[in-house]
C-alpha cells in the first residue's frame, strides 16, 4: 500500500516520503485507534453535539429550514418537559420498570446460582437449558410473550385450571395491567444473564475463606450473608449496571406487545420520545428529554459504582474486580 | 470439583430446577408450537397444548414457497426472503467493519493504554445513551448525505452500537496474552504492526471468532435503528417480523410465531457455540469466564 508507483514525477516521490516519514512519526499505538475514532466522531460526537443544539432551539424538520436556522430558544424545551404529565409519567414508568425487573432478575439469577453451585445430576444440561431465553432477540420474546397473554392464549388457560373458575382477561388492554407481562417477558429474557454472572461471580471466590469459615463451624445461612454476599458485592453492581443501562432502552418488547398502550399506560422513555419525535417530528423537544433522562441514568449508575471506585481507587474496576 | 455420590439433597435440587427449566422453555415450546398449528387451531379456545396435525404451512408461507399462501391481508407477503438476506448483508458487513475498527483499538488500549482510562470509558458510553436521542440527530445528518433508507447508513450506524462490545471485549481477550511473546517477536526484529498482526491476532483468533459471533448476534436482532432509520428498501427480518404486527394483518400468529423461529434459529446456533464467553460479552469484558 505504502509503495511508491514507478513511472511517477520526482515531486510527488518526495512528496510520498515526506508523508512517509510523517506517518512514521506518528506511533502504531495512535495509528490504531483511527477508525475507532472515526467511527465515534461520525456516531457519538456529532450526533451529541446536533442533540445539544436541538435541545437548545425550536426545530422541526417540517419547519423545512436548516437545523442552524432555528430559532435558539434556550431552556424552554427542558421547561415544558417539566410541566408534560405524559413525559414525566414515562420518565417515572421507565425507572420503575428499570429498578424492578433488574431487581426480579438479579433474585432468580443469584438463586438459580445458588442452586447449581455444587455437583448435581444434569448441572451442564439444566444450565444450558436455564440460559436459553437470552439467546432470544428482544423483539422475538415480545412476539412471544404477546401470544401467551392475549385473551384467549395460554396463560388465561392456565389460570383458569389452576383456579378451577374460568377466567379470561385481556392483559394486554388492560391499562392497569399491560406492564406486567412486559415486565416478566423481559425478566424471562434477561434472568440467565444474572445467573450466569453469578455463577462466575460464585466460582471466583476465594475457597480458603469459606473453607475456613466452614471448618470453624459457621452455618450456611452465616457462609452466604457474611462472606459470599459481600465479597460478592462488586460484581452484583456491575451486573445490576449494566443490566439498567440496558433495561432503560427497553423499546421492543414495549412495541410489539402494546405500543406503549392502551392510551399511553405502558409508555416507557423510549416508547415517548418514539412517538413524540417520529410521529410527531418534535425533534428538539425530544432531545432535551433525552438528555434529561441521560443525566438522570449517568447520575444514578455513578451512585451506584460509588463503593467500588472508592475501593479500587485509581485502577479500572472492571479489569480489577471482576476476576 | 470433588467427585462425589450424589445425595438426595442434590436429587431435590435437580428435580427443583427441571421444574424452573420446564417453566422458562414453555414460551419457547408455545411458540414452537404456534408455528407448526394449521390455520385453524391458531385461535382456538381453550388453546391446543400440543397439535397433532402439524404442518410446515405457515414457513412455507412466509418464505412465498407455498403453492395457495396464507392471506396476510397487506401486500408485504412473502417478503421474508428478501428480508432476511437484507439484514444478514447489513449485519455481516457492519459486524467486519466493528470487529476491524475494534481489535486494532482493543490492542491499542490493551498494550500502550493508549487514551488512559478516558478512551475506553468513553467508547461504553455510547451504550448509555438512550437510542431514540442517537437516532433523531443520525436521521438530521443522513438526511443532509442521503443515507437514510441505505445500506451503507445502516451499516455505519449498526458498526458504532457494537462497537463498545467489540473493543471492550478484544481488549479483555489480548490482556490474556502474556505480553513476553510479543517482546520476543520484538527482539526477532518485527515492527511493531507486524507484531499486532503476525503474532497477537492468531494467538486470539478464538475470541475474535467469539466476539464476531457475538456482534452478529447484536446486529442480526437489532430493530430500533433499522426500524427507525429505514423505510423499505433496506428492511431487516426483525422489521419484517414487526410489519406482521401492524393493524391490517390481524391475528397472524402462526406466520408471526414462523417469522420469530426463523429469526431465533441462527441466534440460538451462534449463541450455544459462544456460550461461555455470553457473560464476557455482555458485560463488556469484564467476567472473564
Amino acid at each position: 500500500m505504502a509503495e511508491g508507483i514507478p513511472g511517477e514525477t520526482t515531486r510527488s516521490t518526495e512528496n510520498h516520503g515526506i508523508l512517509r516519514r510523517t506517518a512514521s512519526m506518528i506511533p502504531l499505538s495512535v495509528w490504531l485507534i483511527v477508525p475507532v475514532e472515526i467511527i465515534l466522531i461520525f456516531l457519538l460526537i456529532a450526533p451529541s453535539l446536533i442533540s445539544i443544539w436541538l435541545s437548545l432551539v425550536s426545530w422541526q424538520p417540517t419547519f423545512g429550514i436548516g437545523i442552524l436556522a432555528a430559532k435558539f430558544i434556550w431552556f424552554k424545551n427542558y421547561i415544558e418537559l417539566f410541566t408534560d404529565s405524559r413525559f414525566l409519567w414515562a420518565f417515572f414508568r421507565t425507572f420503575y420498570i428499570t429498578a424492578t425487573c433488574v431487581f426480579l432478575e438479579f433474585l432468580i439469577g443469584l438463586g438459580l446460582a445458588l442452586l447449581v453451585e455444587k455437583t448435581l445430576p444434569l448441572r451442564k444440561l439444566l444450565i444450558l437449558i436455564l440460559i436459553l431465553p437470552m439467546m432470544f432477540p428482544p423483539l422475538v420474546t415480545g412476539n412471544s410473550f404477546f401470544m401467551l397473554f392475549v385473551s384467549e392464549g395460554p396463560i388465561n388457560r392456565i389460570i383458569t385450571l389452576v383456579l378451577g373458575i374460568p377466567f379470561k382477561f385481556d392483559w394486554l388492554s388492560s391499562p392497569t395491567y399491560a406492564i406486567y407481562p412486559i415486565m416478566i417477558g423481559e425478566i424471562w429474557q434477561w434472568y440467565p444473564l444474572m445467573f450466569l454472572i453469578m455463577v462466575s461471580g460464585l466460582r471466583g471466590l476465594p475457597p480458603n475463606q469459606l473453607h475456613a469459615a466452614d471448618v470453624l463451624g459457621a452455618s450456611r445461612w452465616d457462609l452466604f450473608w457474611r462472606i459470599k454476599l459481600p465479597l460478592l458485592k462488586p460484581i452484583i453492581l456491575i451486573a445490576i449496571v449494566i443490566r439498567a443501562m440496558e433495561v432503560i432502552k427497553l423499546f421492543d418488547l414495549i412495541y410489539i406487545m402494546t405500543r406503549g398502550g392502551p392510551g399511553t399506560a405502558t409508555e416507557n422513555i423510549n416508547l415517548y420520545m418514539y412517538k413524540i419525535g417520529l410521529k410527531d417530528y418534535r425533534f428538539s423537544y425530544v432531545s432535551a428529554g433525552a438528555w434529561l433522562v441521560l443525566i438522570a441514568s449517568v447520575i444514578i449508575f455513578v451512585y451506584l459504582l460509588k463503593p467500588l471506585l472508592h475501593k479500587v481507587g485509581e485502577s479500572d474496576p472492571r479489569t480489577e474486580e471482576a476476576k | 470439583m470433588e467427585t462425589r455420590p450424589y445425595g438426595i439433597n442434590d436429587w431435590a435440587r435437580t428435580v427443583v430446577l427441571i421444574l424452573i427449566s420446564i417453566v422458562m422453555v414453555f414460551p419457547v415450546y408455545w411458540m414452537v408450537m404456534t408455528a407448526i398449528k394449521p390455520l385453524d387451531e391458531w385461535l382456538k379456545y381453550p388453546p391446543v397444548w400440543f397439535t397433532l396435525r402439524p404442518t410446515l404451512d405457515c414457513f412455507r408461507s412466509i418464505l412465498g414457497v407455498l403453492d395457495k399462501p396464507i392471506d396476510f391481508g397487506n401486500p408485504g407477503q412473502a417478503a421474508a426472503v428478501p428480508a432476511i438476506l437484507k439484514g444478514l448483508f447489513v449485519s455481516v458487513s457492519a459486524t467486519f467493519i466493528s470487529m476491524g475498527a475494534g481489535s486494532m483499538a482493543a490492542y491499542s488500549i490493551s498494550r500502550f493504554r493508549i487514551g488512559g482510562n478516558f478512551l475506553p470509558l468513553f467508547i461504553l458510553s455510547a451504550r448509555m445513551f438512550p437510542p431514540i436521542a442517537v437516532v433523531l440527530p443520525l436521521l438530521v445528518m443522513y438526511s443532509n448525505v442521503g443515507a437514510i433508507d441505505s445500506y451503507w447508513g445502516l451499516i455505519v450506524a449498526y458498526a458504532g452500537f457494537t462497537l463498545p462490545f467489540s473493543v471492550w471485549m478484544m481488549k479483555s481477550f489480548i490482556d490474556d496474552v502474556p505480553r513476553a511473546i510479543e517482546e520476543a517477536a520484538i527482539i526477532e526484529g518485527m515492527g511493531n504492526f507486524e507484531v499486532f498482526y503476525k503474532v497477537t491476532l492468531p494467538i486470539v483468533k478464538t475470541g475474535i471468532l467469539v466476539t464476531a459471533l457475538f456482534i452478529f448476534i447484536l446486529n442480526w436482532s437489532e430493530f430500533l435503528v433499522a426500524f427507525t432509520m429505514c423505510y423499505d428498501r433496506v428492511e431487516t427480518a426483525p422489521v419484517f417480523l414487526a410489519s406482521l404486527f401492524s393493524a391490517v394483518c390481524g391475528t397472524l400468529y402462526g406466520p408471526q410465531a414462523a417469522m420469530g423461529l426463523i429469526i431465533v434459529i441462527p441466534v440460538v446456533i451462534f449463541g450455544y457455540l459462544i456460550q461461555e464467553h455470553l457473560a464476557r460479552g455482555f458485560t463488556f469484558g469484564a467476567l472473564k469466564r
